[in-house]
């Protein structure tokens, strides 16, 4: 069955997009390439679902019939043959090899824990999901498909966020912390952005850090970093605070580096995720140079505020120079929030009355409309300034 | 890479987490075990099971220096004498591990939280679900048997209520 509609095809053609001999070509194309057997595909989803619920529930139901001096010989048992069947299935390709490597891979968590309830083990909750990430990596990486790799970042991510909140205090002050976390964000980009050139096998497994982190850092990055200029209350200049500095600059110099290197994106988009990385840097960095406790409240604000928004501006163009719609809206909804963010801090006191509501209102929808507009003028404009 | 090399990383992972399990068994079956009284219980029915939650009575000298927000101290040992009496042991020395006493014999690692606890991940123990009824609060003379290996990272073998095994108290009581 083709994959283009022959509807589709027919609009192309009259919208000109297309001549009408590429279109037959492509029709051609697709019917007479081999379609995926979704079908097949589909079954055996249903029959692994099967099994896994079948199990389980076999387990739940009989789970404290059976000794504790069975339940780890038996896990062990199980994972054995996991690991034996997804080695004997590694050169061969498809959704079978990929599920037995998931498979695999998910099911020493369950040993953990497993482990964990019959000796009665409890930590902080980190240590046992990177015990299980470490456990897991040769799977990730010898998988094709994305789907683990992302299972795999989201654990890690996990694993930093209970390792930030069960030893927050170890850090001096609050911007500290948050630089900490800041730097483990960066070096994942930096990592996934070198690892997928230097380890073209696994490109995978490192493009999927390098989105992942990149996302988490501009969107929550950006937004603390506009937080904590304005609220610094418990900063304290600290000896260890300098040495810190060290933590985020050195991978932005290198992501900085590799990326300027790094062939594969077009030209315009590339200076500007340069300047993003550059930007995000200095406004994350600049209040240990800079103490913001000898600033007046107004000064933090808007040096604050316009820190965020040109973060967010340079990410909008370079989503517009890249054709990269979803970037883009991102961007676009988070400068409307910001914008709107700054009717509140200056007029905040209208709202407790109805026409300040009204009036509020009016601002949000003429903010979220007058961005809209300007959208195509904001593309025009990446466009001439590349 | 090589198919070896990829199955070796296989096989590689399994033989950790072997020997993970293998560690656990070893240090449950010898490292000297030791009594401790707890207080206070707090049934959780979460995906890891059910487990009572307690406070470890280490007695009055493991008490953590009180640090406000930046309080936690990692790395604190506190040293255990048994009571030849009761067969309770409490804290014969408090402090970081660093500066521990030459004759500290049996010693838990732990660390300082905020507000002054210390914590050494023996303060949960597993529960049969038929057992969340009976064991809804730790009852008085809860004691827990923990085995306490030369590294310090101590493990909970056992829960005592009454000179009866948790599992045992259950059974009873239903």
């Amino acid at each position: 069955m083709s994959r283009v509609h022959p509807n589709k095809i027919a609009q192309w053609i009259e919208q000109n997009l297309i001549s009408e001999e590429q279109g037959e070509a492509i029709l051609k194309y697709e019917n007479s390439a081999p379609s995926r057997p979704w079908v097949m595909y589909g079954f055996y989803g249903i029959g692994i679902l099967a099994i896994v619920v079948g199990i389980i529930s076999l387990v739940a139901a009989n789970w404290m019939s059976i000794p504790k001096g069975v339940k780890i010989p038996t896990y062990l048992l199980l994972q054995l043959l996991a690991t034996l069947f997804a080695i004997r299935w590694l050169p061969r390709e498809g959704l079978v090899r990929e599920a037995l490597l998931a498979f695999s891979g998910l099911f020493y968590l369950a040993g953990i824990g497993l482990t964990a309830q019959i000796f009665n083990l409890h930590s902080e909750g980190w240590q046992g999901i990177l015990f299980w990430l470490v456990l897991m990596l040769p799977c990730v990486l010898l998988a094709h498909t994305a789907v683990i790799s992302r299972i795999w970042y989201i654990g890690y991510a996990i694993a930093a966020f209970l390792w930030y909140a069960n030893n927050y205090t170890m850090a001096p002050d609050q911007y500290v912390k948050f630089l900490v976390m800041c730097a483990l964000l960066i070096w994942v980009t930096v990592v996934g952005d070198l690892g997928q050139s230097l380890f073209p096998r696994v490109r995978h497994f490192f493009a999927v850090g390098y989105r992942t982190s990149l996302f988490f850092l501009v969107t929550i990055g950006s937004i603390i970093a506009n937080v904590l200029w304005v609220d610094l209350r418990h900063r304290t200049y600290d000896e260890l605070a300098r040495i810190y500095l060290l933590i985020p600059w050195l991978p932005l110099a290198l992501l900085i580096f590799f990326v300027a290197l790094n062939p594969a994106r077009n030209t315009k988009t590339r200076q500007y995720f340069v300047t993003t990385y550059l930007l995000l840097g200095i406004f994350a960095t600049l209040p240990l140079f800079i103490d913001p406790q000898l600033l007046p409240k107004i000064v933090k604000q808007i040096v604050g505020c316009l820190g965020f928004l040109a973060v967010w501006l340079n990410i909008a163009l370079a989503a517009a120079s890249s054709k990269h719609k979803r970037l883009f809206d991102l961007a676009s909804l988070c400068i409307a929030a910001r914008i709107i963010v700054v009717y509140f801090e200056v007029f905040g006191s209208l709202t407790t009355t109805g026409i300040g509501l009204i009036v509020s209102g009016v601002f949000i929808l003429s903010v979220v409309y007058f961005w809209h507009r300007s959208k195509p003028l904001l593309s025009e404009l990446a466009e001439d300034t590349a | 890479m090589s198919m070896g090399v990829k199955r070796a990383a296989m096989c590689a992972s399994f033989l950790l987490m072997l020997i993970w399990i293998g560690q656990q068994y070893y240090v449950r079956a010898t490292a000297p075990q030791i009594l401790l009284a707890v207080q206070g219980g707090d049934p959780r029915d979460l995906l890891s099971g059910h487990y009572i939650r307690y406070q470890v009575d280490y007695g009055n000298r493991a008490r953590c220096e009180r640090k406000g927000h930046r309080g936690s101290s990692q790395n604190q040992c506190v040293c255990l004498r048994s009571d030849p009496k009761t067969g309770i042991a409490e804290a014969d020395w408090f402090g970081a591990c660093d500066s521990k006493p030459a004759d500290c014999e049996l010693s838990i690692r732990g660390v300082c939280r905020y507000g002054g606890m210390f914590i050494a991940n023996i303060e949960r123990y597993y529960i049969p679900e038929s057992c969340k009824g009976p064991l809804a609060v730790a009852p008085a003379n809860s004691r827990i048997e923990v085995a306490v290996p030369e590294q310090g990272n101590a493990m909970v073998t056992n829960f005592y209520i009454e000179d009866k095994t948790a599992e045992q108290y259950c059974i009873d009581k239903q």
